[in-house]
């Protein structure tokens, strides 16, 4: 090798350590000492990136719409790709260079990773996740309607209808098992029986053969546990199989942008993103929200209001922050009146609703 | 601070993958697209007995070693038979076997739940939940693995590799058996990599199998060819620009979904620029 | 009748499209002898120019899927022209080759998320109306149909022109021998561009199958490509016959695979299948 390019490649080496400890070592006093920073961490970029948008958006709407406070509220928001070294280095960064006080994760990938951290660090940590791993430790929190209470009401409702017979289709995906551990733990007391349950990868686009095999099941209805774009595929294979059995799901036929393959059937939401939540929303983005935006407004309310409860002049610390958000009931926030559960899990109500006419509608509860 | 231990810990980890990754494709010749199994084999190994038994951290990267060994043997003998594109898509598909095992066997791994609250490892008194401590800890591992690497590259039995790679046939005359050659040096090199996957799990504490999958391998199959093949520090200087790329990206800022993509854009560009004018990689000694 | 007719239907639906990515994998493969994972993404681009013509300018769609057969040939021959054809005067290796198609790859889809986002799409209405037959009570759609009729008019049109063209003679002369076919006064790369313009156009087309059967997105093209080789290996790389024949056994495999184990290790049993066949049959069905 040439002794020229062993310079060009020092120069780089040296130029981006120097970049990196710049900002590692930056003096930020500039910042008034009560200024609380809520590190967000979602998948900004790749396939799953309209999510992390939706957060992002959900969370600049409430802090636009704060109000106002006698702290400061800044918000930086960090990609991860959904990949467990990113997560880590989006929360290191988040701590060292932005030094934050709080931490608001998007799945159970990046709440896992994140939770030690935060629990290290006492960073009060909020993960958008079904997986109550996440809420482990004093300073981490869940908000997401817990499965137990999703299939709660599902069941509930397939008693109502007089449903017995139950096939499953579900995506290998965290949420999804969760789900579905938990269903199967509560259908023992009752008379409702999984007669089927197909199993599928993500990415996977032909399930004629899961559908075949379950096509003599006996199910009297559906129950489906996929993302887009499988869910969709699947529906419309289903059909084209000539299956017209009903389907039902949990959370998934709202995101999807078709919701016309979903016309008149019912299906368990987490509780309605209040009108107001959803109109601000529409109104700044031009979309419907998506899955987790109404968790994460509530999120950033709630890190809000407990830091303002918090008495005296200084800067609020992290114990005082989670003393307050574990006295707090009865929480008007996007997904209905919430209340904080010993566990640090934030217990939201989940609700039966319907595609009608392309747009969801609850049916009462 | 932090961020910067955090940074010099992925950086070690991957500089141990690319350095006993080299050691097949770079010195060997031969384009192996799997190690990221025998990572992510070496991960599951600690993770599992470090949360599902009492077992300490070093007996369980012993373990997740023997285990990798048994099976990189296993795939070893059976890679014999291949050699240039056919070895890589034996090696391909390996890597997508192990990766669905990890996803589907799912009481052993817990599936794409994945396996939270791995513990740091503990020792003389010296807590290495302290990133500080695990990156001397890290470090330490990766030192070994480098000198271990380097004594196999300049000894007799990495001039034979190094034949192998310029002419199997004609090595083979002089009655080297090439094969055990090629079989010995993938099991080293995929026990170094068990190793790495060992610290990353126990750094972490949380893994699951999207961090093992056919991407990954590719992404440490990236680190030493744009580093260098047949030159141990290139693997390192791959290494270093790969991980800290990123995340210098954090700080010229992104957001929006274009940017991502236009860096996949830059990536394929650099990519095909290097094989048309620098196809040996930075510091390379050797040409695919 | 219970689920076999359904079962076979499947088999026979994947197979055919697997076949269309093998005859054309084939054919650019005995050709140039290197693995072009840049292969499949050209069924991205043949759906996406599809849904540009039809969807946003409005054309005619039997005029669009013309136009974008067409288009993803020149894309072909243009990335052979540019890209492979500059690499093959270096007198790169099989392998720079293969590092050089990986960054190709990369390149393209990130341009087709750029332009469409990575989101799914489908080429037919949202809601199907699509006609529905039945045979012995398993079910077919009309697209199904049309590529089932593809496949084999494909593989019909690709033994006509390999056997009975002087073209053919010419193809099949460098397959044998590159150098010797150089010798004897054929002007192999001008050959090798018109090849990869046909191979490309006709994954292109299996693109645009895909994308009325099912959808369309930037990173369909890998796993397609990837079942693509895998039949050609099977089969046996080089041979139309043994290239069909080994991606309706795929077909096969699979989906009766996933009929008395659970469905997500349909991806393990296809790379199962190929390292059962690497070890003992390692020259496919067909041998050459």
């Amino acid at each position: 090798m040439k002794q020229s390019t062993k310079w060009i490649i020092g120069v780089i080496v040296a130029v981006a350590v120097v970049a990196i400890g710049y900002f590692v070592l930056k003096d930020s006093s500039d910042i008034s000492a009560k200024t609380i920073k809520i590190g967000v961490i979602a998948p900004m970029t790749g396939d799953l990136a309209f999510m992390g948008e939706g957060i992002r958006d959900a969370i600049l709407i409430a802090k636009e719409n704060m109000g106002n406070t006698k702290n400061r509220y800044e918000v930086i928001f960090e990609d991860d790709q959904l990949d467990a070294k990113m997560s880590a280095s989006a929360a290191n960064k988040l701590l060292s260079v932005d030094k934050v006080d709080a931490f608001v994760t998007f799945s159970s990938v990046t709440g896992n990773v994140v939770a030690p951290i935060a629990e290290q660090n006492k960073a009060v940590h909020f993960g958008i996740a079904s997986d109550s791993n996440v809420a482990k430790g004093k300073y981490n929190f869940i908000h997401w309607t817990p499965p137990s209470e999703e299939n709660k009401v599902l069941i509930a409702e397939l008693q109502r209808r007089g449903i017995r017979k139950l096939g499953i289709f579900k995506g290998n995906a965290p949420g999804a098992i969760a789900v579905i551990d938990d269903l199967k733990e509560q259908l023992k007391d009752t008379n409702i029986e999984v007669v089927t349950e197909q199993v599928f990868n993500s990415g996977e686009k032909d399930f004629r053969t899961i559908i075949a095999k379950s096509k003599d099941s006996g199910s009297e209805i559906y129950l489906l546990l996929a993302f887009s774009p499988e869910l969709e595929i699947l529906v419309k294979q289903m059909r084209e199989t000539g299956i017209t059995t009903p389907i039902t799901s949990i959370e998934n036929f709202e995101m999807s942008e078709q919701l016309d393959l979903f016309e008149g059937e019912w299906y368990v939401n987490s509780a309605d993103p209040t009108a107001d939540f959803i109109n601000k929303f529409n109104t700044k983005t031009d979309k419907s929200p998506t899955l987790g935006a109404a968790n994460a407004y509530d999120i950033f309310n709630l890190i809000v209001a407990a830091n303002e409860k918090v008495e005296g002049t200084s800067k609020p610390t992290s114990d005082q922050v989670v003393t307050e958000l574990m006295k707090i009931t009865n929480f008007s926030g996007a997904l209905g009146n919430l209340s904080v559960n010993e566990d640090g899990i934030i217990v939201s109500k989940a609700a039966v609703r319907i595609i009608k006419d392309g747009k969801p509608v609850t049916v009462g509860n | 601070m932090e961020y910067l231990i955090h940074l010099a810990i992925l950086f070690v980890i991957y500089a141990t993958l690319g350095v006993s990754l080299n050691l097949v494709v770079g010195y060997t010749g031969l384009l192996s697209v799997t190690h990221a199994a025998f990572y992510g084999i070496g991960a599951y190994t600690t993770a599992i007995f470090l949360t599902k038994s009492g077992v300490g951290f070093f007996s369980s990267l012993v373990s997740g070693i023997v285990i990798v060994v048994v099976i990189s043997f296993l795939v070893g003998v059976v890679l014999s038979k291949f050699k240039g594109d056919y070895y890589a898509l034996v090696t391909f598909g390996f890597n997508a076997i192990i990766f669905a095992v990890f996803l589907n066997w799912q009481n052993l791994t817990n599936g794409s739940l994945g396996v939270p609250g791995i513990s740091r490892p503990e020792l003389f008194g010296i807590n290495f939940a302290n990133n500080f401590n695990f990156l001397i800890l890290a470090l330490i591992f990766f030192v070994l693995v480098y000198f271990a690497s380097r004594f196999i590259v300049n000894s007799s039995f990495g001039r034979v590799l190094k034949a192998i790679r310029e002419d199997e046939t004609a090595i083979a005359v002089f009655g080297y058996k090439t094969l055990s050659f090629k079989l010995v040096v993938f099991i080293i090199s995929a026990a170094m990599a068990a190793v790495a996957g060992s610290l990353f799990a126990s750094y972490i504490t949380f893994i699951d199998p999207s961090s093992f999958q056919l991407t990954e391998s590719m992404f440490i199959l990236a680190i030493i060819i744009l580093g260098g093949l047949g030159n141990l520090r290139g693997s390192i200087l791959g290494a270093l620009f790969l991980i800290l790329l990123p995340e210098i990206l954090r700080f010229v800022g992104f957001s929006s979904d274009i940017d991502a993509q236009m860096r996949q854009v830059v990536y394929g560009i650099i990519l095909i620029l290097l094989m048309l004018y620098r196809p040996q990689g930075l510091i390379g000694e050797y040409k695919l | 009748m219970g689920i076999l007719p359904q079962l076979i239907l499947n088999s026979i639906i994947a197979g055919a499209i697997y076949t269309l990515v093998a005859l054309s994998f084939n054919l650019i493969y005995s050709t140039t002898k290197f693995f072009n994972l840049a292969h499949g993404v050209m069924a991205a681009i043949g759906g996406y120019a599809v849904f540009y013509f039809s969807k946003t300018l409005g054309l005619d769609i039997h005029i669009a899927i013309v136009l974008g057969v067409i288009l993803t040939g020149f894309v072909g021959f243009g990335v052979d022209k540019f890209i492979y054809l500059q690499l093959r005067k270096r007198k790169a290796s099989n392998m720079v080759l293969l590092v050089a198609s990986l960054g190709v790859m990369t390149a393209l889809q990130a341009i087709i998320a750029i332009l469409f986002s990575s989101r799914f799409k489908t080429l037919s209405g949202n809601i199907d109306t699509q006609k529905i037959f039945t045979i012995l009570g398993g079910v077919i759609t009309q697209t199904q149909l049309v590529i089932l009729l593809s496949a084999v008019l494909i593989m019909a049109g690709f033994v006509i022109f390999l056997y009975k063209t002087q073209f053919g003679k010419t193809v099949r002369a460098i397959s044998d021998d590159e150098e010797v076919a150089r010798i004897i006064g054929i002007n192999t790369n001008k050959i090798i561009g018109y090849i990869f313009f046909i191979g490309s156009a006709v994954t292109g087309f299996t693109g645009i199958l895909i994308g009325f059967d099912v959808g369309i997105e930037p990173t369909m093209g890998l796993s397609l490509l990837l079942k693509g080789v895998i039949a050609s290996i099977v089969g046996g790389v080089g041979n139309i016959y043994g290239g069909v024949l080994g991606a309706f056994l795929l077909g096969f495999v699979e989906n009766f695979g996933i009929w008395k184990i659970s469905g997500e290790w349909k991806d393990a049993i296809a790379f199962a299948l190929l390292i059962v066949f690497l070890i003992f049959r390692p020259r496919g069905i067909m041998n050459k």
